[in-house]
C-alpha cells in the first residue's frame, strides 16, 4: 500500500510541474523589459499588420491603461490620428513596448522584437554605429533638457567640489553624454566617478551618500527638484549644445515591408504637433496622466517650443551632429557614419 | 594427546574477568540479544581466541573490553577493578588496518606516543618496525603498502605502546589467503618477544585453534559461550596433525549439526577450513 | 606518441573549429556586427584595452573584489563549517537559518544589499562573499562528519589528546572535503563577481560586459567574457595544483 500510493503521488507531482512549465512558457515573453499591450481601438480586425512601437518610461510607475507615450507621438495615439491613418496603409494593430532606458530598447530592436523606437539620441547613435540595421526618421524632441541635482546632506554646492566624488547617471543616454560632455569641458572628466543607476533608484542613493549627483532626464529631474533635491546644473540653461534629442528609428526591414509608413508618420506626427499646440492644457493632462507626473513637472519638461512640426528640424541635426562628434572623440563610437546616410526622410 | 574441555587455569587473580555480561538493544518490538550472560576469565599472558559465525557478537564482546562500549550490564575487572572505558594498557588491531594515509609508516607507528619523549619514541619505533618485518619502510605512506604490510604497521602501532592485553578483532580477515598464514605465523613469533594477553576474534576454526590456547566457541541469537575448548597442543603446531584436525571437527560439529567428518577423516587429505 | 595525441592535439580542435566558424560567419557577414563582432574588431579592442590598461585595471578590479570576498568566506566557512562539523549543538543552531539564506540566490539579495550597504565596494564584496560562503561551509561540515569513526577510535584507544585528534586526525581526514568546498566556493566567487558588478560599479570585468552593453560594444562584451572566462580556468588550475600537492597522500586512485 505505501509503496503504490507513493508512485502515484510521484506521478501526480510530476504531471502538474509538467502542466504548469507548458502554461508559463506560453506567457513568457523573450524581452524582459518589454510590456505588451493591446491598445485597441474599437472595430480592430486582428487581420492586418501589427505596428510594435517601443518607447522609454524612465519614471519606475508602470503603465496602466494607456502606454505612457508622450509628446507628439503619444498625442496621436491618444487622438486616435495615428491609428486612423495606420489602418489605411494596413496596419491594424498597434503593440507597445515599454523600456526602462534607451539600451534595452536597443536590444529588442535588435532581435527584432520591435519595429518603430522613440528613444534618446545617444543610444541610438550607440547602436547605429555598432552595425544596427535601423533608419533615422524623424526627432521627437529637441533640447531635452537634463538636471544635475545634489543632496542636501552629503552632497556638494558646485561643479568643482565634485572631483574625487561619484555622479551616476543611466549608462549610454542622452543624460550620459551631457554628463560626460559637461565633466570633459571642466575638466574634471579623470576625476570624476561615473556609475551606471536607473532614474528610480538615484534617490535612496543620493541620500545615503553613495552618489553626490544625479543627472537626471525629463519629469524625473523637475520631479526630484520639487522634492527637494538642490539642482547643480540645468543643461538648457548655459550649456544648450549638451541638451539632447528625442528621435524616432525604424528598423529597415520594418520600412521595406511598408513603404507608405514613412509618410504617414510624418503627416501623422505634423498634424498632431499643430493639434496640441491647439489644445495646450488638455495636452499637458494628457501627458500627465499617462506618465503619473505632476503637471508642473511636466509642463517643465515639455516646453513646447522643443516639439517641432518639421521632421528634421535644423537645430535637431546640429545637436544630434554635435553628440556623434563626442561620441567619437570619446572612443564610443568606434565606426564613424554620416547622419544624411541614416536619416530617411519622407520626400 | 587428551583433549580437555571446560578447564580453567587455578590461579588467584585472572587478568580479565568478565562476569554476567549481557548487551541488548530493542528494535521496535523485538529486543535482540547481543550477548547474553558472558561470564569469562583470562589470565594473564594467555592467548584467547573466540571463534563464531556472523552476528554471534564475538566483535562486540570485543569492542566493551577495549572500552569503546560501554553500554552494557554486568561487570568486567581487569586487574581486579572495574572497567567501563578506555583503559591505557589495551590495544586493539582491527580488520581494516585503520592506518592514517597522510602519515608515514614511521609516523602511524608513532601516533600513539604523544607522551614519550621524542629521542625514546626514535628508538622505540625503530625497533617495532624491525620487529614487524617492515625494515627500510619507513618512510612509506600506507597508500603505497600491501594489505599485509599495512596489517603488520597496524600491529606495530599498537605494540609500541607495550600494552598488557592486545584485542585483535579479525585481524586477517581482510587479507589473501596465504598472506593470512603468513601473518598467523608472524603472530606468533611476535607473541614469542613479549609475554602479553592477546584475544583474538575470527570466524576462521583453523587459525583460532592454530593460534589460542583456550577457543571459545560463541554461538548467536542470543550471543552466548557454548563452549570452552583448551588446546594443549605445543607450538609450532601442525594443521595436519591428528590432534589438530580432531580438535578443529569437534568445534565444526558445533556449528554443523549433520555429523560430516569420522568417516571423512579416514581418507585424509587436509581441509583448510 | 599516441599520449601526445591525446593529450595536446584533441583538446585543441573544437576551440580552433569555432574560430574559424566565427571568421567565416563575420567575414561573410552572414551574421549582424551587432551580434557578433568579427575577430578583427574584437583583436583591435583587446589591443586597445590592453594598450590603455583597462584590461589590466577590470581585471584587477574584479580579481581584488573576488580575493575580498572568497577570504572572508574562507575564514568563516572554515570556522562555522568546523565548529558546526564538530558539536551537533552547534549545527542545529545555526543551520536553520544559514539554510534559508542560502537557498535565496545571491541575485535575490542583491535589492536588500543595495539597501543596507548602498552602492559601493561593501556590497560587491558581501555578494561574493555570500556565493562563496556556503559551498565551502557544507564542504567542510561534510568532511569533518565524514571522519571515518575508525580513525576516531584509534585515536581514542591510544589515549591521544583531543587536541592533537583534532589537528592530526580530524582535519586531515576532512581535508579533501575542504578543498573540493574551496575549489567550488572559488568558482563560485569568480561567478559572482559579474553580478556583484552590476551594482553601480566603475570597473572590473562585469561592468565592462553591463557598459558594453548600454554603449552597444558587444566587442567589449565579449572580451569581458572571454577574460572572465581565462582567469576562472587559471585560479581553478592554481587550487588544482595546490590541492594535488598537499593531498599528495591520496594519489594512486586515479592512475
Amino acid at each position: 500500500m505505501g509503496k503504490s500510493s507513493k508512485k502515484k503521488s510521484f506521478i501526480f507531482f510530476i504531471a502538474i510541474f509538467a502542466l504548469l512549465t507548458a502554461c508559463s512558457s506560453n506567457n513568457t515573453s523573450t524581452n524582459k523589459n518589454a510590456e505588451t499591450e493591446n491598445h485597441s481601438n474599437a472595430g480592430v480586425e486582428e487581420k492586418g499588420k501589427t505596428l510594435r512601437l517601443g518607447y522609454i518610461n524612465s519614471t519606475g510607475n508602470k503603465d496602466k491603461d494607456k502606454p505612457a507615450v508622450s509628446g507628439a507621438e503619444g498625442w496621436a495615439l491618444n487622438k486616435g490620428f495615428l491609428q486612423e491613418e495606420l489602418k489605411k496603409i494596413g496596419i491594424t494593430n498597434i503593440e507597445y513596448f515599454s523600456f526602462p532606458n534607451g539600451p534595452n530598447l536597443n536590444e529588442a530592436m535588435a532581435s527584432g522584437e520591435i519595429d518603430v523606437g522613440i528613444l534618446g539620441d545617444t543610444p541610438a547613435l550607440l547602436a547605429r554605429s555598432s552595425g544596427q540595421k535601423t533608419r533615422l526618421i524623424g526627432f521627437a524632441n529637441i533640447f531635452q533638457d537634463i538636471w544635475l541635482v545634489t543632496n542636501k546632506k552629503n552632497g556638494v554646492s558646485s561643479l568643482e567640489e565634485l572631483k574625487g566624488k561619484t555622479v551616476a547617471t543611466s549608462n549610454g543616454s542622452y543624460m550620459f553624454r551631457y554628463l560626460t560632455g559637461l565633466l570633459e569641458e571642466n575638466n574634471l572628466l579623470e576625476d570624476v566617478k561615473i556609475v551606471h543607476l536607473l532614474p528610480p533608484e538615484a534617490a535612496a542613493a543620493l541620500e545615503r551618500g553613495d552618489i553626490q549627483a544625479y543627472a537626471f532626464p525629463t519629469y524625473m529631474g523637475p520631479k526630484h527638484v520639487k522634492l527637494g533635491f538642490p539642482l547643480l546644473h540645468q543643461a538648457s540653461k548655459t550649456t544648450p549644445h549638451l541638451t539632447g534629442t528625442s528621435v524616432t528609428i525604424a528598423s529597415e526591414k520594418f520600412l521595406e515591408q511598408n513603404p507608405e509608413f514613412l509618410s504617414v508618420w510624418t503627416d501623422t506626427r505634423e498634424r498632431a504637433v499643430k493639434d496640441l499646440k491647439e489644445h495646450q492644457e488638455e495636452f499637458y493632462q494628457y501627458v500627465a496622466e499617462v506618465t503619473k507626473q505632476d503637471l508642473d513637472v511636466v509642463k517643465e519638461s515639455l516646453p513646447l517650443n522643443n516639439i517641432r512640426e518639421e521632421n528634421f528640424p535644423k537645430e535637431g541635426l546640429e545637436l544630434l551632429e554635435g553628440t556623434k562628434k563626442f561620441l567619437v572623440k570619446q572612443g564610443l563610437i568606434k565606426k564613424d557614419f554620416a547622419i544624411k546616410d541614416w536619416m530617411l526622410k519622407d520626400q | 594427546m587428551p583433549i580437555k574441555e571446560n578447564v580453567q587455569f587455578q590461579v588467584a587473580k585472572p587478568k580479565i574477568k568478565i562476569t554476567n555480561l549481557s548487551k541488548s538493544f530493542n528494535q521496535g518490538k523485538n529486543t535482540l540479544n547481543v550477548l547474553d550472560d558472558i561470564n569469562l576469565e583470562v589470565q594473564e599472558g594467555e592467548f584467547l581466541t573466540i571463534v563464531g559465525s556472523s552476528g554471534c557478537g564475538k566483535s562486540t564482546l570485543l569492542r566493551i573490553i577495549a572500552g569503546l562500549d560501554s553500554s552494557f550490564e554486568g561487570t568486567i575487572a581487569i586487574d581486579n577493578q572495574n572497567i567501563k572505558g578506555i583503559r591505557a594498557d589495551i590495544g586493539m588491531v582491527f580488520q581494516d588496518h585503520r592506518l592514517f594515509p597522510w602519515m608515514t609508516v614511521k609516523q602511524n607507528i608513532a601516533f600513539g606516543l604523544e607522551k614519550v619523549p621524542a629521542s625514546e619514541r626514535e628508538k622505540l619505533v625503530n625497533e617495532y618496525i624491525e620487529l614487524v618485518g617492515l625494515k627500510g619502510f619507513e618512510k612509506a605512506r600506507p597508500g603505497e603498502l600491501s594489505g599485509g604490510m599495512s596489517q603488520r604497521v597496524a600491529l606495530a602501532r599498537t605494540l609500541v605502546k607495550k600494552p598488557s592485553i592486545i584485542l585483535l578483532d579479525e585481524p586477517f580477515g581482510a587479507l589473501d589467503a596465504l598472506t593470512r598464514i603468513q601473518m598467523q605465523y608472524e603472530i606468533l613469533r611476535i607473541r614469542e618477544q613479549a609475554n602479553v594477553t592477546m584475544i583474538l576474534v575470527t570466524h576462521d576454526i583453523d587459525e583460532a585453534v592454530l593460534l589460542g590456547d583456550r577457543v571459545i566457541v560463541m554461538s548467536k541469537k542470543p550471543g552466548r559461550i557454548q563452549k570452552t575448548i583448551s588446546v594443549y597442543l605445543s607450538r609450532p603446531r601442525d594443521r595436519n596433525s591428528r590432534d589438530f584436525v580432531k580438535i578443529r571437527e569437534k568445534i565444526l560439529n558445533l556449528f554443523f549439526d549433520t555429523n560430516v567428518s569420522l568417516n571423512k577423516s579416514q581418507e585424509k587429505i587436509s581441509l583448510e577450513g | 606518441m599516441k599520449k601526445t595525441y591525446e593529450y595536446y592535439i584533441l583538446p585543441v580542435v573544437l576551440p580552433l573549429l569555432l574560430v574559424f566558424l566565427w571568421i567565416y560567419l563575420t567575414e561573410r557577414e552572414l551574421i549582424a556586427p551587432y551580434l557578433i563582432p568579427s575577430p578583427k574588431t574584437v583583436i583591435h579592442t583587446i589591443v586597445q584595452f590592453i594598450e590603455d590598461g583597462t584590461l589590466l585595471q577590470d581585471s584587477w578590479a574584479s580579481v581584488k573584489r573576488m580575493l575580498q570576498g572568497f577570504s572572508l568566506a574562507v575564514f568563516f566557512g572554515l570556522l562555522f563549517g568546523v565548529l558546526m562539523g564538530l558539536f551537533a549543538r552547534v549545527d542545529q543552531f545555526f543551520a536553520g537559518i544559514l539554510n534559508a539564506i542560502r537557498v535565496i540566490p545571491p541575485l535575490a539579495w542583491i535589492p536588500i544589499i543595495i539597501l543596507w550597504f548602498g552602492i559601493g565596494e561593501t556590497s560587491k564584496v558581501i555578494i561574493i562573499f555570500k556565493s562563496a560562503f556556503f559551498p565551502i561551509l557544507l564542504n567542510t561540515i561534510q568532511g569533518i562528519e565524514g571522519v571515518p569513526k575508525g580513525f576516531l577510535e584509534v585515536s581514542k584507544l591510544m589515549g591521544v589528546s583531543k587536541r592533537r585528534t583534532l589537528f592530526n586526525v580530524i582535519f586531515p581526514a576532512a581535508l579533501p572535503s575542504i578543498f573540493v568546498g574551496l575549489r567550488l566556493g572559488l568558482g563560485a566567487a569568480w561567478m559572482a563577481v559579474v553580478a556583484a558588478e552590476l551594482i553601480a560599479s566603475d570597473s572590473g570585468l562585469g561592468y565592462r560586459i553591463t557598459q558594453g552593453r548600454e554603449l552597444s560594444q558587444p566587442d567589449a562584451m565579449i572580451i569581458g567574457m572571454i577574460m572572465i572566462g581565462i582567469i576562472g580556468v587559471a585560479m581553478d588550475a592554481v587550487i588544482k595544483f595546490i590541492q594535488q600537492r598537499i593531498l599528495s597522500w591520496q594519489a594512486g586512485i586515479k592512475s
